[in-house]
């Protein structure tokens, strides 16, 4: 099992501090999933935080509005949509995201934004296994 | 300020006439739970479009009538009360929850103008 302990802190640390909004806490787990691929999910007003066997870890101890976190499924949603159109409904889906850099990395995004279920995994992938052609349409209801 | 909120015309005419309601629940026993998103008109639109959030819930309830935004003209004060640390305004997404300007925005809901665009 992998260590998530640091990404653990700079979560805890991303939430504590909203300073850039919803916009920038994107941004953090996108930098922070660079280096670990990561499961957010929302419980009783907390973000959860699991390795992507599903087994949790930890519990973010910084409260988290729902709608903070809808809003952040939906940033990425947007992302993704970016770099391939209609790649993802607002609602669920799996896409990528690019991230500038040296060097650049590419994020595979599979989430879920509905009504009883919220969740999102972040993984770093090479640009080689990405295509238009390649991703996924999986959509979810609301 | 122009508000815009992505919804089909069913639930449109709904919140018209009732009012923004988080505890909606949808076909299906789902409780939304989860405020009042809107955006600014004059954007930026970073977490998408309002017309294909529109067109997003329309395709999971066909029967309610096609997409639809739904524009409303909220007070600059109501407006500022939903802003905060995580949700600025220059990030134009404004969302309104229990707290955070919901309660104002309901208050005044009746004298608000409103009109429902069609979204093709």
């Amino acid at each position: 099992m992998n260590d998530l302990r640091p990404i653990l802190e700079h979560l805890e640390n991303a939430l504590a501090d909203p300073g850039q909004g919803v916009i920038g806490l994107v941004d953090k787990l996108l930098m922070a999933s660079r280096q670990q691929d990561i499961r957010l999910g929302w419980q009783n007003g907390a973000c959860v935080l699991s390795d992507l066997n599903g087994e949790q870890i930890d519990s973010v101890g910084v409260p988290l509005r729902k709608s903070v976190f809808r809003a952040t499924l939906a940033r990425i949603a947007a992302l993704c949509n970016e770099r391939y159109p209609d790649s993802v409904s607002p609602y669920g889906g799996r896409g990528t995201i690019a991230i500038e850099g040296d060097p650049s990395t590419l994020i595979r995004a599979t989430f879920v934004n509905t009504p009883d279920t919220l969740s999102l995994d972040l993984t770093a992938v090479s640009p080689e296994v990405v295509s238009p052609i390649g991703l996924s349409h999986a959509k979810s209801s609301d | 300020m122009i508000l815009l909120h992505g919804t089909t015309r069913l639930r449109a005419d709904r919140i018209i006439s009732e009012g923004p309601d988080p505890s909606y629940q949808e076909p299906g026993g789902q409780t939304l739970d989860g405020g009042f998103s809107t955006n600014l008109e004059i954007g930026p639109f970073l977490f998408g479009s309002v017309e294909g959030y529109a067109i997003g819930k329309s395709r999971e309830f066909p029967n309610e009538g096609g997409p639809v935004v739904l524009a409303v003209d909220v007070p600059a004060e109501i407006v500022q009360k939903a802003a905060s640390d995580w949700f600025p305004l220059k990030q134009g997404l404004i969302q309104f929850d229990y707290g955070s300007g919901l309660e104002e925005l309901l208050d005044v809901w009746p004298n608000l103008s409103k009109e429902i665009r069609s979204v093709t």
